[in-house]
């Protein structure tokens, strides 16, 4: 069988023109992807019809065709499973607002005026809502390492902290912990997939995993050491990763309009460390320029305590709150200077290896960095004030929980 | 020159000439990032066998050069990048990449035949070291052809589909 198409091999095809039609939902590539220049090409093509669904209008929404409206938590019915494999139904409290509509409902009327069939001529998909087509899922586990057989919608309204799985006539309330018996889901027979070579991603084959013999015992590979890709040199003499504050998730589609939290960490900054921004004549909060051969960044300096030679940029910030400069020069984004490489195996992109450059633009005033002084991006002087909470973040009152009862 | 010699320089020669083909073809399709990376890795440990099978060499006054070679001159390798990346958006390259991928499988199995040569060689003729290179390298590298081999393999699975039938 051809293994499932990940999210990079499909801009690939789309990128060579055998995908037409593309269709995201609930996620943000033209700034969470690497190489934001060639996402935004491919996104922008004429022969490429792009349906963005979300809830806020994106970066990636401004490339659409078409963009359809989606409803947020709390304005739909739905479960979600936790990585503890804690399953949660999370009940819907207020109508979505204008003409925005849960996910589920615009592809459900999508497949209905598509008037796609089953074999047997009956409308596919067969379920018509959320508990419905949750009825199917849990069809589909049915002794399977994870069986939601004894879990429905009115069972897990019933349990206000979720339920995890497997839950089935022999764990009725769900089971807290796996493997307390001591073996593993490795035998051949039960495992979900006989792995991969950790260097190429190529699948291992049932024989060759066979032979491991690895009936209830872990398996443990060893992965050797593979120079990066994209080394620092002379022009490019730091090592450039990005990642995450505390106080954003992802693209700041919704924390960025959570004031508390945009206040915490309001704008793109750069770490690097004291010993480099001495070097360079930095001081903290100067304007500096990181660039790599795919594009430039422009930010304000925190010198924190990173190791010397390596800089950190937050790849949270992209362009719809970004002012005008930022939009027509594409220089907030972190993901303009990653490159599209990523892990054979899990395929996810390589956000820690590009190499970049550093260079002081404009003085700060002594205005320190926007970036918060608690985590990893603290000072290492202490003249710039604490990132607090404030009054709003101390906010105790909540709102009555809402269960309805089945 | 002893018939071990020319095994040795089979030798020498297959893995260099697997290391050019694995860099050939990850210049010839840069644009896809997979193969272009994942080539350039495993073809480092063509390059490691060639050092080992180099210093086995001088031992047996059988000069072979250590540094693997270079293979295409540097013209050419950045007429195979723009080329690559001047057709990036066309869908012509795949059915190539196809044809390369079945070459690179072809030519890592015989690779590791030549070194199962070289252990049966060194056995029979008593050749303790170049028997002690076979046995310490050959599980190891022969694995490593192997991973090459299914490497060619698994990637011919998972573009073809979309290539073939696109």
């Amino acid at each position: 069988m051809t293994p499932p198409t990940h999210a990079m091999q499909i801009f690939r095809y789309a990128e060579q023109g055998s995908i037409r039609f593309l269709w995201v939902t609930a996620t943000n590539p033209a700034v969470s992807m690497p190489e934001l220049a060639r996402i935004r090409s491919i996104l922008a093509q004429d022969r490429l019809f792009l349906i963005v669904q979300d809830i806020f209008r994106t970066e990636t929404a401004e490339l659409a065709d078409v963009v359809l409206p989606a409803a947020t938590q709390g304005e739909k019915a739905g479960c979600f499973t936790n990585v503890d494999r804690t399953v949660h139904l999370s009940d819907k409290a207020v109508e979505p607002p204008g003409v925005a509509r849960p996910d589920l409902d615009i592809l459900l009327d999508y497949a209905r005026r598509m008037d796609f069939r089953d074999r047997d001529g009956q409308p596919f998909p067969q379920w018509h809502d959320a508990s419905s087509a949750f009825d199917a899922w849990v069809a589909s586990t049915e002794g399977r390492p994870c069986d939601y057989n004894g879990l429905s919608h009115a069972k897990l309204r019933s349990a206000p902290s979720g339920i995890q799985w497997p839950c089935n006539s022999e764990n009725p309330d769900g089971t807290e912990r796996l493997y307390t018996d001591g073996k593993f889901f490795s035998a051949p027979d039960e495992c979900e997939s006989y792995g991969r070579d950790l260097v190429t991603g190529t699948a291992v084959e049932e024989t060759e995993y066979r032979a491991l013999n690895p009936d209830a015992k872990a398996v443990i590979k060893a992965a050797a050491y593979l120079p990066p890709h994209e080394r620092p040199d002379p022009d490019h003499p730091f090592a450039l990763i990005t990642g995450r504050t505390l106080y954003h998730f992802h693209t700041r589609t919704k924390t960025g309009r959570a004031p508390q939290l945009q206040a915490a960490a309001s704008e793109v900054w750069v770490e690097c460390s004291a010993a480099d921004a001495a070097a360079l004549e930095l001081r903290e909060g100067d304007l500096a320029e990181i660039t790599t051969p795919r594009g430039a960044v422009r930010a304000r300096v925190r010198i924190s305590g990173i190791r010397d030679g390596v800089l950190f940029l937050p790849f949270h910030y992209g362009y719809w709150d970004a002012d005008h400069a930022q939009r027509a020069g594409h220089d907030r984004a972190a993901n303009e200077l990653t490159p599209t490489d990523w892990d054979p195996v899990s395929k996810q992109p390589l956000f820690k290896t590009a190499a970049a450059n550093l260079t002081r633009i404009a003085d700060g005033l002594g205005v320190p960095a926007p970036a918060p002084t608690t985590t990893g991006s603290r000072p290492v002087g202490d003249h710039v004030p604490p990132t607090r909470g404030g009054h709003a973040a101390t906010d105790t009152t909540r709102q009555p929980t809402q269960v309805e009862t089945p | 020159m002893s018939k071990i010699e020319l095994v040795l320089r089979e030798l020498h020669r297959s893995e260099n000439s697997l290391a050019r083909d694995l860099l050939t073809v990850a210049d010839r399709h840069r644009v896809e990032h997979e193969i272009f990376h994942t080539a350039r890795d495993v073809a480092r440990w063509s390059h490691d066998h060639v050092r080992l099978i180099a210093g086995s060499a001088a031992a047996h006054d059988l000069h072979l050069d250590p540094a693997p070679s270079t293979g295409s001159p540097a013209l050419l390798e950045r007429l195979t990048h723009r080329t690559s990346e001047l057709l990036g958006r066309r869908p012509e390259p795949g059915l190539l990449l196809l044809a390369d991928l079945r070459r690179l499988h072809r030519k890592a199995a015989g690779v590791s035949l030549d070194w199962e040569l070289l252990s049966q060689a060194a056995q029979a003729m008593r050749q303790r070291d170049l028997f002690e290179l076979a046995r310490r390298c050959h599980p190891q590298t022969l694995r490593q052809m192997l991973r090459q081999m299914r490497w060619a393999n698994g990637q011919l699975k998972i573009v073809s589909p979309q290539i073939i039938a696109s």
